[in-house]
């Protein structure tokens, strides 16, 4: 920028023009630091604005979003790089928030460098300071647009140009409302692939009328949303659409319920595995989540409260920020001495600049200036400059730090040390050592990171106030001043005697003259012709001291005829030693324009506005201010402008309703937040509607200046709801009580059970939560071997299924089939869940089957051995028979008569061979059926074995040798003599039979007080231990009788029948040594049968 | 006129038969058990024999297997006598290589029968009449 020809002389009266500019101007390094700022700029900004060091604009809470930061820092880059630059941003200010153009110009030094950026704010639109009530109505309009959740948007009929899209477009669409205004087809682009043909198809519509389309946008993030968008042509007094206007709504929760209860109802059983494994999900989560809490040291809270303690310092002052520094690593990390010392600049020294003691609380100024030379600890200072702290655990022991040893550590006491470097600019300015007296101590790794923290905080603090001192130097130059007002964005001239003594660039660029002819003309006649005599008669006021407007409008005529519309702030001024008027110039002509506009702009959108799906209600003072036509006349059923002025009470349904609001939302309000709440709303007709409903101060720090509430009627989403939780209600009434017992299990631990199980295993649903499943099992082994083979065959991914015993709480058995999958077979410790069918019925019955079975063939096996023993044994003596007879028959007459009567005795012993089974079967199916006769009698029991052995001698033809003892009692006993014969002779005849020949075989008889015992002993086969069981069943002999015929039957009858007389018989006997049968009948003194 | 053996555990059984082929004309040698019977045939070469099939010590099969095992003996008529009338007892019998099997109680004309049927005339090729069952 090249100096103007009169220039000023004197820089003092550039300050005052900087002052006196209008429009907030910004003097910032390359960097954004906030140097200078206008009194304009800072009666603006208030609070937000603070020209300090640490005051960096871009990260200042000055913009009201963190796009308008971006803009700024974006257009701050470029004027930093050299190149002007320009942004649009929201900005915080006194009376709330600015829509403002800002201009960025590089102030270069004289060799190129850019050395400060001047920015220059204006609001946008531009308004004019005497249309209020137009700028009111905007300002509504706007803050309405901008508070609600839809979009509103304005095209050409085409659809190709998007006129104006509000700022609701970013959060339904996930992109910046900037994007769409650049690139018009991006907001088609984001519309879901699927439904993209139709909402194009679709476009061709709207200019025909009104159009609903529903579909889904996809957000770059990924979520998708579904949007119903509504439009409508705008029409001229032609009647031609010129315009077309819409509001696109987020109806996605209304799209997800609708979906929900249809999937619902279709997929309720296979919800109930997922409603389990969301809950699962969610406990583990909770789980983890409480663990990690739990983890985390007190330790480390206590180092970081620490640090943004120290973070928040002004870190400017450097001794005070390293005081509370040090005083931080002393309290924090307990260390006794914290001190930081000073490296020279040619690294041969460090001095102590501050030790603070911990016991004492403060600083030691005692220890300030100690110097430390390198030659005599080279070890130390070669650690020191290392980038990594010095640890030392033991300080006597350590490398680094022994070399202190005796003059140091010994006197002081101290320990163990931790020195931390602090680095500036890449080289140690100094370093803070920690030292500890006392016990030695082990630094942890967390305490290392906080000593390292503090060493950064320390060359920050360095840093800072390194910069501070440089911009206060910076600032006392008045030199910027002189290139502000050169390069303002007012047009700046002041006037002496008729002529322009001094104007700026802008003003030259205003008057359309070149600069020479600016200095050399009467002001006046670089005026439009029509306001000269204003100009001039405002001009002569003010120098003569009378009254004059400070502000008024006039047109300037340059030699080409261009007309343009000045506003103008004038002020009478000592100048260069004599007094002048200083003029602030605006163009005004664009603004003029877009006056015209606006009024035509802002009608349109309050069309949207009225028209909109949703309710729109302005409240000031919770009086209805603005009320669109949807919420007056569509929802709330009342007539245009009925309810302006009124309380909103009147739509209220319930007057608790209105008090809770009230209460409820002011803090929210105030706070910058919206509040949102669903309730009941009333018609004027008195019908009552669901509505959601909510709220944002136009202006947080000033809630009376009222608030906008959006209001939806939401009846059908409440209904889907509610038919939601009913369905929801309804799936754990199910899992409740179906008749199936579920239980969630974690770790073989009971998270979730439903009543059925409980009810089953005979516990509360309360006493099995929280349990171990060993509860119910038998036993303990039985759960860890069901458990062993279930869980390997969950964790392959299979579904287990099982019949196994259960353990009811009162200790009775039940049989349950269960059935278990895992919800995540690659770690079980995501739970598992079983159900659990009650089977013991099933089991009784089959059981009881079985044994009906075994006993058929049981019987079916006997009836077969029957078969084959009769076919045998009978064909045996038959065979006898029958030859005999033939040989009688067919040789009788040449036969000698002592042969044919031996033949004859063979027909005989055969037929009574024959008869003697037919008689054992008979007795066996007497006594089964429990019709042999007992008649007992006083009997001799000696005499009969002696009688009974000396038959069995005879008919042995002396094969054996057979023996008798006896001892007790030689009384007459009540026996029946016809069963004991039947017994004895059977026990005696097969101890001949299965003994070999010349054998003794003994009986013996034992008549005691309570029982007469026989006992017959042979030397015998014997019995294998496996056979002695059924040695008594009908039909059974010894596997190893080998060849030895017989029927199975003589055992049989001598059990039934010593059973018969109230005895027992029992057997010892082992292979190859023989066996013992030992029968004991009971003493009796009555007949026990009849 | 024929060496017939009768091997048989039963008495009267033994003694029945031992006289109906004396009145024949046949010599008739008896065993009680399977080894009295094995002892018979290696000393006395029966011409035919009549063996029960249950018997202690050593039962009809092993009688017969042992005297198929031999070939100066594996050519003699062997009739099982057996008790049981089970069709797979008999067909067991067969199998194994008996002449023939007859069921207690029998008829004398079943044994002229089988005396007939099988027994070797010094002219006729031995093992011939096995081969057709």
């Amino acid at each position: 920028m090249q100096a103007p020809a009169h220039s000023l002389t004197r820089l003092t009266d550039y300050r005052s023009v900087f002052d006196g500019l209008a429009d907030p101007v910004l003097l910032l390094d390359p960097s954004g630091v906030l140097i200078e700022a206008n009194p304009a700029a800072l009666a603006a900004a208030g609070r937000w604005l603070k020209p300090s060091l640490s005051h960096v604009l871009s990260e200042s809470g000055w913009w009201r979003s963190p796009e308008a930061r971006e803009r700024f820092r974006a257009a701050l880059e470029l004027a930093a790089g050299g190149e002007p630059s320009r942004c649009e941003a929201e900005v915080q200010g006194v009376g709330g928030s600015h829509l403002v153009e800002m201009a960025l110009t590089p102030i270069l030094t004289s060799d190129g460098r850019v050395n400060q950026v001047l920015a220059q704010a204006r609001d946008i639109p531009v308004r004019h300071r005497g249309d209020m009530p137009l700028r009111e109505s905007e300002k509504l309009l706007r803050q309405i647009t901008e508070t609600i959740h839809e979009v509103f948007w304005m095209t050409n009929p085409r659809g190709d140009k998007i006129l104006y899209v509000s700022p609701g477009y970013q959060t339904i669409w996930g992109r910046s409302v900037e994007s769409v205004y650049r690139n018009p087809p991006s907001f088609l682009e984001a519309v879901h692939p699927e439904d993209r043909s139709r909402v194009v198809a679709g476009l061709a519509r709207q200019a025909r009328g009104n159009h609903v389309e529903e579909f889904r946008v996809l957000h770059p993030d990924g979520t998708v949303r579904w949007v119903r968008n509504q439009a409508f042509p705008v029409r001229n007094e032609q009647g031609e659409v010129y315009r077309v206007t819409g509001i696109a709504t987020d109806i996605t929760e209304q799209v997800q319920a609708r979906e929900e209860v249809g999937r619902l109802n279709r997929e309720l059983e296979a919800r109930i595995a997922e409603r389990t494994r969301e809950l699962t999900a969610e406990i583990t989560e909770r789980g983890r989540v409480e663990e990690v809490l739990r983890a985390r040291s007190e330790q480390l809270l206590v180092h970081r409260d620490a640090l943004l303690e120290l973070a928040r310092l002004d870190k400017s002052d450097f001794p005070e920020a390293l005081y509370q520094i040090l005083k931080a690593s002393a309290e924090t990390l307990q260390v006794e001495r914290v001190s930081y010392w000073t490296l020279a600049e040619d690294d041969s020294t460090i001095s102590c600049e501050m030790l603070y003691l911990k016991s004492y609380g403060d600083v030691d100024h005692a220890s300030r200036g100690i110097t430390l030379a390198r030659e005599n600890y080279p070890r130390y200072f070669a650690a020191m400059s290392r980038d990594r702290p010095i640890v030392a655990h033991r300080a006597r022991k350590n490398a680094a730090t022994a070399e202190f040893g005796e003059s140091y550590l010994g006197p002081l006491g101290i320990t163990s040390m931790m020195d931390v470097p602090v680095w500036f600019h890449g080289r140690v300015l100094g370093v803070i050592c920690q030292e500890h007296v006392g016990e030695p101590r082990d630094w942890m790794p967390e305490e290392v990171d906080f000593a390292t923290s503090l060493a950064t905080m320390a060359s920050l603090s360095l840093e800072t106030s390194n910069r501070q001192q440089l911009l206060s130097a910076l600032q006392k130059s008045e030199e910027k001043y002189r290139k502000v007002v050169e390069n303002a964005n007012e047009g700046i001239v002041v006037v002496q005697e008729g002529y322009v003594r001094f104007a700026n660039a802008k003003a030259v660029e205003f008057a359309g003259r070149c600069e020479e002819e600016v200095y050399s003309t009467p002001f006046q006649e670089m005026a439009h012709p029509e306001d000269r005599a204003l100009l001039v008669g405002n001009y002569m006021k003010r120098m003569r001291g009378e009254p004059a407007p400070e502000e008024y409008e006039f047109r300037t005529l340059d030699p080409y005829g261009r007309v343009r519309w000045l506003s103008v702030r004038a002020v009478k001024t000592e100048w260069e030693g004599q007094y002048g008027s200083l003029n602030f110039l605006t163009d005004i002509t664009e603004r003029k324009l877009l006056r015209d506009n606006l009024a035509q702009t802002l009608a349109e959108q309050e069309a949207i506005l009225q028209t909109s799906m949703v309710g729109i209600v302005f409240l000031v003072d919770r009086r209805v201010h603005w009320i669109n036509a949807t919420l007056e006349q569509q929802m709330l059923g009342y007539k245009k402008g009925d309810l302006i002025g009124h309380l909103s009470e009147v739509i209220y349904a319930f007057s608790e309703d209105y008090e809770r609001v009230g209460r409820d939302c002011y803090p929210l309000l105030a706070a910058g937040q919206s509040f949102a709440t669903e309730l009941r709303m009333k018609r004027k007709d008195g019908s009552i509607f669901w509505c959601s409903s909510s709220g944002k101060a136009i202006d947080p720090t000033n809630v009376m200046a009222g608030s906008i509430w959006v209001l939806s009627d939401i009846t059908v989403r409440r209904q889907l709801e509610e038919e939601l939780s009913h369905t929801l209600a309804q799936r754990e009434a199910i899992l409740r009580s179906t008749l199936v017992g579920i239980t969630f299990t974690v770790h073989r631990r009971h998270v979730w059970v439903n009543e059925k199980v409980a009810h089953m295993l005979g516990y509360r649903v309360d006493e099995l939560i929280g349990q171990p499943s060993v509860i119910h099992f038998p036993d303990e082994k039985t759960w860890a071997d069901f458990g062993a083979v279930a869980y390997a065959a969950l964790a392959r991914g299979e579904a287990y299924t099982a019949e196994i015993q259960m353990k009811r709480k009162d200790g009775t058995l039940i049989w349950c089939q269960v059935y278990s999958e895992a919800i995540d077979p690659e770690d079980l410790g995501k739970g598992t869940i079983w159900t659990f069918l009650d089977i013991t019925d099933q089991k009784r019955a089959q059981e009881d089957i079985r044994r009906a079975l075994a006993k058929e063939r049981e019987l079916s096996e006997l009836k077969s051995r029957f078969v084959s023993m009769t076919s045998h044994e009978f064909r045996t003596p038959l065979a006898t028979i029958l030859s005999s007879a033939e040989l009688l028959q067919d040789y009788g007459d040449r036969l000698p008569a002592a042969e044919k009567s031996e033949l004859i005795d063979h027909v005989k012993a055969a037929v009574a061979r024959t008869t003697q089974m037919l008689d054992d079967m008979l007795v066996i199916g007497k006594a089964d059926a429990g019709r042999v006769e007992f008649n007992p009698e006083p009997f001799d029991p000696c005499g009969f074995c002696l009688r009974l052995l000396d038959e069995m001698r005879r008919a042995s033809n002396g094969s054996h040798e057979l023996s008798f003892a006896s001892r007790g009692s030689e009384e007459p006993r009540m026996l029946d003599g016809q069963i004991l014969r039947h017994v004895l002779s059977n026990l005696v005849s097969n101890a001949i039979k299965y003994s070999p020949r010349g054998e003794i075989v003994r009986l013996e008889l034992d008549c005691r007080d309570d029982a007469t015992v026989f006992e017959v002993i042979d030397h015998g086969i014997g019995i294998p231990d496996e056979d002695q069981a059924r040695l008594f069943a009908t039909f059974t002999r010894g596997r190893n009788v080998a060849n030895i015929s017989g029927t199975g039957l003589g055992l049989a009858i001598v059990k039934r029948l010593v059973d018969l007389h109230g005895g027992s018989i029992s057997v010892e006997s082992k292979v190859g040594h023989g066996s013992r049968f030992t029968v004991r009948l009971p003493v009796t003194t009555a007949r026990a049968h009849g | 006129m024929a060496r017939i053996l009768v091997i048989d555990d039963e008495t009267p059984i033994r003694a029945n038969l031992s006289r109906m082929l004396a009145m024949e004309g046949h010599e008739v040698v008896t065993a009680e058990d399977g080894l009295a019977g094995l002892d018979c045939i290696r000393l006395q070469r029966p011409d035919l024999i009549f063996c029960d099939l249950v018997m202690p010590v050593l039962d009809g099969h092993g009688v017969l297997a042992q005297l198929l095992a031999r070939t100066d003996t594996a050519a003699i008529p062997f009739i099982f006598l057996s008790a049981s009338a089970d069709r797979s007892e008999r067909e067991e019998g067969l199998r194994r290589g008996a002449t023939d099997y007859l069921t207690k109680p029998f008829n004398l004309g079943e044994i002229r029968d089988a005396i007939a049927r099988y027994l070797v005339s010094p002219e006729q090729a031995p093992g011939a009449p096995r081969d057709g069952q």
